[in-house]
């Protein structure tokens, strides 16, 4: 183990320099004070492995050690009280253990390195900044303290808990948690997302539940899936009460129906709790149909477990019939836990074995898709198989979530849930809701974060942004499926899924309140639902298109408009794996509704237009086949793409990070001479039509600024790296230039060879490079042209 | 060392609803922008120590945060040149300059963030310069470069303030895939912060790919059409380090928002007095 020294610094040909600035600016460099120890010490990509600071070390002011990337022991024997700034990122360190007396240290930076425990022995009172992220640690121990403390990432560890000392970190600010598997604080708490900052709630919470009553949340939602008329909704009736009688034939689910189901006495080997307990879960039994697909998902959230249900009778050729694939697709998708990579468990229920038993071919299901975790055949006409399927229940119930049984909330939280839900409103504004909180003795804090909980799990619908004391709480999601359900099966919607406020005595007789009406207009408004969208009439009156309303009508024809029968200029796909999510094209078309040409929308597409450039795009959803195709005619097709690539990267976005929906992982194709090819490939042969512009990596894989390949161009120019200038630029350049490139590049590899053998003088030298910089500048100016 | 000490270089200009910002003096000089031979003389002028953030955005223009990664500390971004621009005539209005940037010739028609805001990505807008009025205003590509680069105290580090670029900005290796709050990282030189990373930085410029073509009194080149590229500069906190360096030069549709991207502010010419203005402490 080698000891930091001024001589070891010497060795590694570090630079001496007069101050800590001028170390931190210039880097590989150290400075000394006037006694002649180290004050600052940066040195980067050395070899060292171990290394250790004692007391000759006592007065740095400053230690950059970050991207050693063999080094993988640092012991400090003293404290570094004067310490400020301490970089150890991208190492390798296996453990690291801050002595205690390190009272100056502000920003510390140990992402990246290898250790599973980060220990403070002390309190370091002054550290604004702690970047311990990337390390698989699972412990960080502190003590009490830290109350300086504003930033703190810690992504991409595994830690279960956070310790106790964060109650008292009230100048957090910024705290990033994902990709740890956090048992003791509730996802719901953390939230979900890489940039997600789960600090404001994470200390509200922390603070409710410090030394103050708690209780568990013992709460999960349990989602039957699966083609209609399958028997979903017998299994969710004969759970409740095996005496009840099954729906008639043709009594179908509209959308879905929620019910409370307890499995009782659930015992500590399942639970890890000192007792046995009884848990509640929410059944949601999804109508199968396919036009309500789409509302369907707004259901969906983490900490779910799923039944996929099927029968003998459940086959290709019935109406609405979709495959296994598309609900084990779905309901991976829609995976509770990102962290563990893991998709909800799901159990596979042949129901009405009664009548046939086909069997299950276990081990293909579950070759396919290893959530598939139970099988179990039923009968709910005569109650067969329930105390199997009950079994199965309570047996995967842990594997759920990590943190299922372990969720504590402050017991006056809990208070207010259950006045929500003792309620028989449907809805209350964000102001009373503030009212039953302050009732409770919940602050406006605390009441915040209370409702964003409720919301995740979906206990209740809130979209607002703790803004207007008017927005809506719905307290009842059924009550608003069945107004959005009503929409969309009305046969006054049929034609042309418009939505008048003439129809909405037929439609909502049972929602009489105007106030009600206008707020479940403004919920299918809603950016994050993007159900409908307004237009004018020709009286002038406000109208509401919902294109979930146009499911039965087909593509027109569209021989009126000629331009839309000419060959698409270019053609696109959107895919998405592992499933498109119902009504991507319908959310499509919301979004651009200010672009849709004459009306021109029907059940899976519509027709956009963008009127300054004079360019269509013909986008339709093949659903089956999970992706969008869009075709372009017109003169400028590039910013009508860019745009929809934009939107529809938001829309995943928002799906991914409102609905927790992690694996949704999209990507462009473009016909190219007959074939559709992925549009990176196209581009890393230079066989894109156009060059992209802003947006971020989604969709797009590529850098996201306009003019990057350019940029690196000029750059390299710019640095005299003229080979690599002109290889950058080789795939690239018109055909007419190539033998331009050709001679250029001879000339180059000429001069290189008489600058090395002697033959040319500098000066030479010198003009005969800038007349072949100013050559490759003229190459790059033709592909900019091009 | 210039001859005058950091705190007499430094000013806090107030808002009338109390918020305040920190300005930097960057006092005249001459420099060869980027790697050319292309020598440009700049002016004394003030540049905002930090890149405008979210608070200081909202403090100014009221309404919505457009940025994409909260935080009243960290930068705005999700701004176009255009939002930038109307930001720059909002905070002249604020501190009884006036505007800067105008949609007509005669320059009876400033911009506001009205129009700006209902303009999307392809979409241009005729921009007119005032050219004399004093205020605040998006800087010149060249002076950019030279306070990123010392400015009279002019440095030969690739990045603004030094080589070690952990130390100075947020970009791809340290960001986490964010933009981070201003100020937490070595200031360049002269006391100005984020130069390097965070978010790219828009100037008054169009872009034209020549350096030699980059006006020598440190004026912007705006000569190109209506829609022409603005200049970015500064890199940003998806970018690696290349792209962080302080000679790079990048551009993008001013009309597009993006959350890599944002803007700090200059004031020209220095004022002769600052009225109401305190000292930063």
């Amino acid at each position: 183990m080698q000891k930091l020294t001024v001589d070891l610094l010497k060795d590694l040909k570090l630079t001496p320099l007069d101050n800590v600035e001028a170390v931190r600016r210039q880097g590989n460099a150290y400075a000394l004070d006037r006694e002649g120890k180290l004050v600052a010490v940066s040195m980067t990509e050395k070899d060292l492995e171990e290394l250790y600071l004692d007391e000759d070390c006592a007065h740095l002011e400053h230690l950059y050690l970050g991207r050693n990337k063999k080094l993988s022991k640092l012991e400090f024997k003293v404290a570094l009280p004067e310490l400020t700034h301490l970089y150890l990122n991208d190492c390798s360190l296996k453990a690291l253990h801050i002595p205690a007396g390190f009272i100056a240290l502000k920003q510390l930076y140990v992402q990246n390195n290898q250790f599973e425990e980060l220990v403070f022995e002390g309190d370091c009172p002054e550290l604004e900044l702690l970047d311990g992220s990337g390390n698989g640690m699972k412990d960080l121990v502190m003590p009490d303290g830290f109350r300086y403390l504003k930033y703190i990432h810690l992504q991409k560890n595994l830690l279960e808990s956070l310790p106790e000392c964060f109650v008292g970190m009230r100048q957090l600010d910024m705290l990033f948690l994902s990709g740890n598997p956090l048992s003791t604080i509730s996802q719901d708490v953390v939230g979900s997302g890489d940039t997600h900052n789960s600090a404001p709630d994470i200390l509200t919470y922390l603070m409710s539940i410090h030394g103050k009553k708690t209780r568990y949340l013992h709460e999960a939602k349990m989602i039957l899936v699966g083609n209609p008329m399958v028997g979903k909704s017998s299994i969710r009736i004969k759970l409740k009460d095996p005496q009840a009688p099954l729906p008639e034939e043709n009594d179908r689910t509209p959308g879905l129906d929620v019910e409370p189901y307890l499995l009782k006495n659930l015992p500590g080997h399942l639970t890890q709790l000192d007792e046995n307990i009884d848990f509640q879960l929410n059944i949601w039994d999804f109508g199968g149909q396919g036009r309500y697909r789409e509302i369907q998902q707004l259901f969906c959230s983490r900490k779910s477990l799923y039944l996929y249900v099927t029968s003998y009778d459940d086959q290709p050729d019935n109406e609405d019939y979709i495959g296994l694939d598309y609900w084990l697709s779905m309901v991976n998708a829609y995976s509770f836990d990102q962290d563990a990579a893991e998709a909800s468990p799901v159990i596979y229920v042949l129901n009405k074995v009664d009548s046939r038993d086909d069997g299950i071919n276990e081990t293909l299901n579950r070759e396919k898709y290893k959530n598939l975790v139970k099988f179990v055949k039923i009968s709910c006409k005569n109650y067969a198989g329930f105390d199997q399927l009950v079994s199965n229940l309570r047996e995967i119930l842990p594997s759920v979530s990590r943190d299922i049984f372990s969720n504590r909330f402050n017991l006056e939280w809990f208070r207010v849930k259950a006045r929500l839900e003792g309620s028989n409103a449907q809805h209350l504004t964000y102001g009373a809701y503030l009212g039953i909180c302050k009732d409770e003795g919940l602050d406006t804090k605390e009441a915040q974060t209370w409702l964003t909980v409720l919301d995740r799990i979906g206990s209740v619908i809130y979209t607002g942004n703790f803004v207007n004391k008017e927005d809506w709480i719905i307290i009842n999601p059924n009550w608003v499926k069945d107004a959005i359900c009503r929409v969309i099966d009305s046969p006054l919607m049929q034609r042309d899924g418009i939505l008048k406020e003439v129809y909405f005595d037929t439609i909502w007789s049972e929602y009489p309140d105007a106030a009600d009406r206008a707020n479940l207009v403004k919920l299918m408004l809603n950016d994050k639902y993007k159900l409908a969208y307004e237009i004018t009439s020709l009286e002038g009156e406000t109208d509401y298109m919902v294109p979930a309303a146009l499911f039965n009508k087909g593509k027109p024809a569209l021989n009126r408009y000629p331009v839309l029968q000419q060959a698409a200029d270019y053609t696109f796909q959107f895919c998405f794996e592992p499933f498109i999510p119902a009504g991507m094209v319908n959310k499509l078309l919301v979004s651009l509704n200010a672009y849709i040409y004459n009306g021109l929308i029907w059940g899976n597409g519509g027709v956009l237009h963008d009127a300054s450039s004079n360019t269509f795009a013909l986008v339709e959803e093949d659903w089956q086949n999970r992706r969008i195709q869009a075709e372009f005619r017109g003169t400028n097709p590039a910013v009508f793409y860019e745009m929809l690539v934009t939107t529809l990267e938001k829309i995943t976005e928002d799906l991914k990070n409102s609905r927790f929906l992690h694996h949704l992982k999209p990507g462009i194709k473009m016909k190219y001479e007959g074939d559709f090819l992925d549009v990176e490939l196209l581009k890393k042969f230079g066989k894109f039509p156009w060059e992209e512009h802003s947006g971020e990596a989604g969709f797009r894989k590529t850098n996201p600024n306009p003019t990057e390949k350019e940029r690196i161009r000029r750059e390299l120019i710019a640095n005299d790296q003229l080979l690599e200038a002109l290889e950058a630029m080789e795939t690239l350049l018109p055909e007419e230039e190539y033998d331009s490139f050709v001679n250029t590049r001879g000339r180059l590899k000429n001069l290189d060879r008489d600058v090395r053998d002697g033959t040319i003088s500098p000066q030479e030298a010198g003009l005969e490079r800038n007349k072949i910089r100013k050559a490759v500048q003229n190459l790059c100016d033709t592909i900019k042209m091009k | 060392m210039t001859d005058m000490s950091f705190a007499e270089m430094e000013h806090r200009q107030s808002l009338p609803n109390g918020t305040s910002f920190d300005l930097i003096r960057i006092k005249a000089g001459s420099f060869f922008i980027g790697n050319s031979d292309n020598e440009i003389q700049v002016p004394d002028f003030y540049l905002a120590k930090y890149p405008v953030t979210q608070a200081l955005w909202l403090a100014v223009m009221g309404g919505e945060n457009p940025a994409h990664f909260k935080g009243t500390n960290r930068p705005v971004e999700q701004v176009s040149w255009y939002d930038a621009a109307a930001f720059c005539n909002a905070l002249n209005r604020l501190c009884d300059y006036p505007p800067r940037y105008f949609c007509d010739a005669s320059f009876q028609k400033a911009l506001d963030f009205s129009m700006t805001l209902a303009l999307n990505y392809g979409d241009s807008l005729p921009i007119f310069i005032h050219p004399e009025n004093p205020g605040y205003r998006l800087p010149s590509e060249s002076a950019w470069e030279y306070a990123a680069t010392g400015a009279s105290q002019r440095s030969l580090y690739d990045y603004a303030g030094g080589n070690t670029l952990d130390e100075l900005g947020w970009y791809g290796e340290n960001s986490h895939r964010q933009t981070q709050p201003v100020g937490l990282k070595l200031p360049n030189e002269l006391g100005l912060y984020d130069l390097s990373g965070n978010v790219w930085e828009w100037c008054e410029d169009q872009y034209q790919s020549e350096e030699s073509k980059i006006p020598a009194d440190g004026t912007a080149w705006t000569h190109g059409d209506a829609g022409a590229y603005r200049v970015l500069r500064g890199g940003s906190w998806p970018f690696n380090a290349r792209f962080c360096r302080s000679s790079l030069r990048d551009a993008d549709h001013p009309a597009s928002r993006n959350d890599s991207v944002g803007f700090r502010v200059m004031l020209f010419p220095p004022p002769v007095s600052w009225p109401g203005i305190q000292t930063s402490p």
